[in-house]
């Protein structure tokens, strides 16, 4: 049994080897960018060499040293636990000192690395009584004080001591606000805000045993009538200043406090202290409206001296939108001449880095946004020869035949200008054949555009060649939360443009909105407010008569088709469209289906539930529609078909709940969601998240941590029919009475913490598909799908009874490191994987995000429709061209030798 | 068969034809020795073992042999393949059933060379009478399109033990097209 188990072993790694990549094959078809996240707060560090750096704490718990010449990240950290929360960053000439919080089991820790190794120089843990609740944390000399805020006004300083991590004292500071404060502190100074009763607290550092906060009403202090303080904000790198950013008539502006001291106010200001010296700069950006959404933003920077005497001034234009001024750095120095010597590093609102000169001119930027990836898609260019899709049933009635074909006539003129003009671009020759095939790639639909929606309402249209930002757009008030991104119309459609369009809820009015954009060039197609707010949104997979697939946006009672114009393809299918909702109230899974009401509006009738009593669901996923199953059956040793149970409308259901004895369980569920008919259900006992699921074809792949052997596992769902099909050409849940074989097995995975699961996907889905798994770790593992296969014979199986392909079932799954397809380019904090067909039916496109990103394509059946990389295209021709040469020679020779005879 | 009984009737003809020796030299067969014209070939000695009235006698025999011996020989002809099938049987025996080049091979000239045959069965028999009409040897032909018939079934046989028909139900299933859905279900999460 070993024995086989390692003949297994080396059979597994045999297959997959030739997955690896050469040395040489780096960066050939992937890309990886590493991000930090916006940045939270930053320092200028200066090496003993003279280097600056500029190392910074972020909204991605990372902490990070930048070269602040070139912008490149010269080290980061990442928090491991997603409870960890990163609340303080201090450094000294010889440590970078941090401070973080850990959410759930309440305790802190301190840190501290060398600036220019990174390495941990210090860790101390400091238990804090368990329901503690630390709001702000900041290192003052040797200690650190945790401050928690309590929604009575008052603040309770917990002072610990750095090294140790042991408790100093405890202090209570009461504001009597009755409302909770916004707290930030100055380098002297703790200040709090009360945003409701427009009242300031202060209290000097460090905070004393009797310290008491002073109260100061802002309009005391000359904040304008009428003002309504929105945020309290340091001021970086100065000393002893705080500056309060109000909202007054539809304007954000900033009031600077230096205390007992200067007041100064601007239009929509920033402040920001110059490090090494007592100078300040100021922001200014000249804004339009509230947003600060205007085309290329200028900047004006002053230098100022003891608040008033103006030193230095310079302007700033962006190249693009990039929103509006958040936070910015400085480090000054003085030269023999007195002149101005400053670095800025700016903060915008859309999550990007500038640096700057005195002189206003950029000398990096970083586009932070990026490490928030909130929405992604992969769109198709189009660009390819056999990009024209079937036109559907709807041309008929649109356009005659005559007009059908003169636009074929006129795309395909289309891509022969495109062809004639890629080759007059071409001035290098030699590229054609050697080194740089990217242009020929194109032809196989390869090159796609990512759409990704960021956190920071930033769209990006990225090249998946090799992650150049093709466009942006600056959204400041898309926010993340219940938000949708569909393509609507792919490049596909000659004569017409892509269509990709984004429902979000406004962050400012709190209405939904609908963005409409082109992917490709990120041109703002139209922009709307949705009527009603949106419980759901679905894209439905017919097409109208302009090649748009329609949104169906469901309200509580009202059902919405975006864009109306395709309402009459809508009700033409609504006879056979069911949607099945998660009630966010009861946690009952609800099948509707769509109806025309005698009025002619479209609405939904429940017509089934499926209750989920004291459990909640985590997980609700169906299968693609845009999935093709091209094969129906698996052929058997014995060459019988078991055919697939290929219910289209299957989905997936993982809910999660708490036993009698505390520990969570969940309940697997596959639900028909036409009929609600429940096929298949399963129980796991102690098992946690993050769950991952994957449903495609006929099967089910999902992943758990099983917390009683401490393991991550995942367990395969497969379906059959059974030797004999029932309907070969038509699938209708309705009339479906198979009650199917459900195949499963569960497997060990070696890591432990599974971030992202996803399936390979392919043009006509024949390519079998491969499972990618991304770890916490940044691996993304490339698993063949016969190795998830429930179908797995015992290890004792006799050969004979075995099927072919299917190697013997071993609990562990073994991951070799050929498997791992982003080789050494960890991927940060991986959170999704998206995968794109492309026009060659054994590729696929990858796309990981998560703090970093990585893209690069998979061949899962290997590249059988492709020449091999490093086919040798010269040894090929000259061969050719040496034989025809060689026929041509001896066709010459016979001749003369026949005629010799001849005369002979 | 009919060829050696000619010979053989010829062969008996210089013991008994000619009471000369062996073998004898004439020096004066020469041209100008001769007086030229007809009757000087008749002048001509028969070359040794030829005799005159023997020839027509075999050809005599040859004639009454005719029909009988044609008879036999279109049914020779026409039991040739079937004689074929225990060889062939015991080659597609002895070439196994693993699918490779020469039992590959062997079986596609087990199949085309009958069937090469059964579509030239008039010509295979035309040698036996050339004024025949084609309906003649009917019985031979039909013995002969069995016996070819039987070749064929053998390699197709062989073929299925080989596992090359596509019998079964997994072979068709690649042609299959996707099954077409009628209702469309969605998630909305």
């Amino acid at each position: 049994m070993a024995s086989k188990a390692g003949r297994f072993r080396v059979m597994a790694s045999l297959t997959t080897c030739a997955g690896a990549l050469f040395e040489d094959q780096v960066f050939k078809f992937d890309w990886s960018r590493s991000l930090v996240g916006v940045p939270l707060a930053g320092q200028f560090w200066d090496t003993p060499r003279g280097q600056s750096n500029f190392i910074l704490r972020t909204k991605n718990r990372v902490l990070a040293s930048l070269d602040s010449d070139s912008g490149k990240i010269l080290w980061r950290h990442v928090l491991d636990d997603d409870a960890d929360e990163l609340l303080d960053l201090r450094t000294t000439p010889k440590l970078v000192q941090a401070v973080s919080w850990h959410r759930e089991s309440a305790f802190l820790t301190f840190r501290a690395w060398h600036p220019t190794t990174a390495a941990l120089k210090q860790e101390t843990t400091a238990p804090l009584p368990p329901g503690t609740r630390v709001d702000l944390a900041f290192i003052h000399e040797d200690e650190v004080n945790a401050l928690t805020l309590a929604d009575s006004g008052s603040v309770t300083v917990q002072v610990l001591n750095w090294r140790h991590g042991s408790p100093v004292r405890t202090v209570t500071l009461t504001s009597g606000s009755g409302q909770p404060l916004r707290c930030i502190r100055t380098p002297d100074v703790l200040v709090c805000l009360s945003v409701s009763s427009a009242m300031l607290y202060y209290t000097p550092l460090p905070i004393s045993p009797k310290a008491a906060f002073t109260a100061v009403a802002l309009d005391k202090i000359g904040l304008p009538v009428g003002a309504r303080p929105l945020a309290l904000q340091t001021v970086p790198g100065s000393s002893g200043l705080a500056q309060i950013a109000y909202q007054r008539q539809d304007r954000e502006e900033s009031w600077l406090l230096k205390f007992d001291q200067g007041k100064l106010k601007g239009g929509l200001s920033l402040i920001t202290g110059c490090e090494h010296t007592s100078d300040i700069l100021r922001l200014e950006q000249a804004c339009a409206n509230a947003e600060c959404s205007t085309f290329k933003p200028s900047v004006k920077v002053t230098k100022l001296r003891d608040f008033t005497q103006n030193v230095h001034e310079m302007s700033f234009q962006f190249s693009q939108d990039v929103g509006r001024l958040v936070q910015a750095w400085g480090a000054c120095e003085e030269d023999e001449r007195g002149s101005a010597i400053f670095q800025l590093v700016l903060l915008t609102s859309d999550g990007s880095l500038t640096s700057l000169t005195p002189l206003g001119n950029q000398m990096w930027t970083r586009e932070e946004a990026l490490a928030s990836i909130d929405k992604v898609e992969l769109v198709a260019t189009g660009l390819d020869s056999g990009s024209m899709e079937d036109e559907g049933p709807f041309q008929n009635e649109a356009t005659d035949l005559v007009q059908q074909f003169a636009k074929r006539i006129r795309h395909h003129l289309a891509l022969i200008q495109s062809t004639i003009s890629h080759f007059l671009e071409l001035n290098d020759w030699r590229n054609v054949f050697s080194g740089n095939q990217d242009k020929q790639l194109d032809d196989f639909g390869i090159r796609k555009v990512i759409l990704a929606v960021c956190d920071e309402g930033k769209i990006f249209g990225l090249d998946n060649k090799n992650g150049e930002v093709l466009w942006n757009v600056v959204y400041p008030n898309v926010v993340g939360e219940k938000s949708y991104l569909f393509i609507q119309r792919t490049a596909m459609h000659f004569g017409t443009e892509p269509m990709a369009s984004l429902i979000f809820r406004n962050r400012y009015s709190q209405k939904f909105q609908l963005l409409t954009l082109d992917p490709l060039s990120g041109a703002i197609l139209s922009w709307e407010d949705l009527k009603h707010p949106v419980d759901q949104a679905v894209l439905l997979h017919q097409h109208d008569d302009k090649f748009i697939r329609p949104v169906l946006v469901i309200s509580k009672n009202q059902v919405d088709v975006v864009p109306s114009s395709a309402k009459a393809s809508v009700i033409k299918y609504a006879e056979k469209t069911f949607i099945a909702t998660k009630d966010p109230q009861t946690n009952d899974i609800q099948g509707q289906k769509l109806l025309v009401n005698p009025n002619g509006f479209l609405v939904l009738r429940p017509i089934w539930s499926l209750a989920n009593p004291g459990t909640e669901v985590r997980k609700f996923v169906g299968k693609s529609t845009e999935e093709d199953v091209h094969s129906q059956g698996r052929v058997m040793a014995d060459r019988s078909v078991l055919f697939k149970y290929v219910n289209p409308n299957l989905a997936l259901i993982i809910s999660e709940g708490t036993d009698a004895a505390g520990k969570l369980f969940i309940n697997v569920y596959l639900v028909d969601m036409v009929t609600g008919r429940l096929i298949f259900s399963a129980n796991h006992k102690r098992v946690t998240g993050p769950y991952h699921v994957v449903h495609s074809e006929n099967w089910a792949v999902y992943t758990y941590y099983n917390e009683k052997s401490r393991r991550a596992e995942l367990t395969s769902l497969e379906l059959f029919e059974g030797n004999e099909q029932t309907n070969a050409t038509v699938f209708s849940s309705v009339s479906d009475v198979i009650s199917p074989l459900v195949e499963r097995q569960a497997f060990i995975l070696g890591p432990s913490h599974i971030s992202a699961l996803r399936d390979t996907r392919t043009e006509k889905g024949i390519t079998t598909k491969h499972i990618l798994m991304a770890t916490k770790t940044g691996l993304v593992y490339d698993i063949p799908r016969q190795f998830l296969d429930p179908r797995r014979p015992n290890m004792n199986t006799p050969p004979e009874m075995r099927e072919p392909g299917i190697p013997p079932y071993i609990p562990e799954l073994q991951l070799p490191q050929e498997m791992i397809i982003n080789y050494n380019q960890t991927v940060g904090v991986p959170r999704g994987i998206i995968t794109a067909p492309t026009g060659l039916e054994s590729t696929s496109v990858v796309f990981v995000y998560g703090l970093d990103l990585y893209c690069t394509r998979v061949a899962p059946s290997k590249g059988f429709d492709l020449l091999k990389d490093d086919f040798d295209y010269y040894v090929i021709a000259s061969v050719l061209l040496a034989l025809i040469m060689a026929s041509f020679i001896t066709k010459r020779l016979s001749q003369r030798k026949a005629l010799k005879q001849a005369w002979k | 068969m009919s060829q050696s009984s000619h010979s053989m009737s010829r062969m008996g003809g210089p013991g008994g034809g000619g009471g000369r020796w062996k073998w004898s030299l004439d020096f004066n067969t020469g041209r100008g020795g001769r007086g030229g014209g007809s009757g000087s070939a008749s002048e001509l000695s028969s070359p040794p073992g030829y005799s005159v009235s023997n020839a027509q006698q075999a050809a005599e025999v040859y004639r009454t042999a005719d029909k009988g011996l044609k008879v036999k020989r279109s049914w020779d002809l026409a039991l040739g393949p079937i004689k074929q099938v225990p060889m062939n049987l015991f080659i597609m025996y002895m070439s196994g059933n693993t699918i490779s080049i020469f039992p590959i091979m062997m079986v596609i000239m087990m199949a085309i060379r009958p069937l090469k045959t059964l579509f030239t069965v008039n010509a295979t028999f035309k040698n036996f009478d050339a004024n025949d009409s084609p309906t003649s040897h009917l019985g031979q032909k039909f013995v002969f399109v069995l016996g070819n018939l039987a070749n064929v079934a053998l390699a197709m046989y062989k073929c299925h033990g080989m596992g090359l028909l596509p019998t079964h139900a997994s072979d068709w299933l690649a042609f299959a097209d996707p099954i077409e859905r009628v209702e469309w279900a969605y998630v909305g999460m």
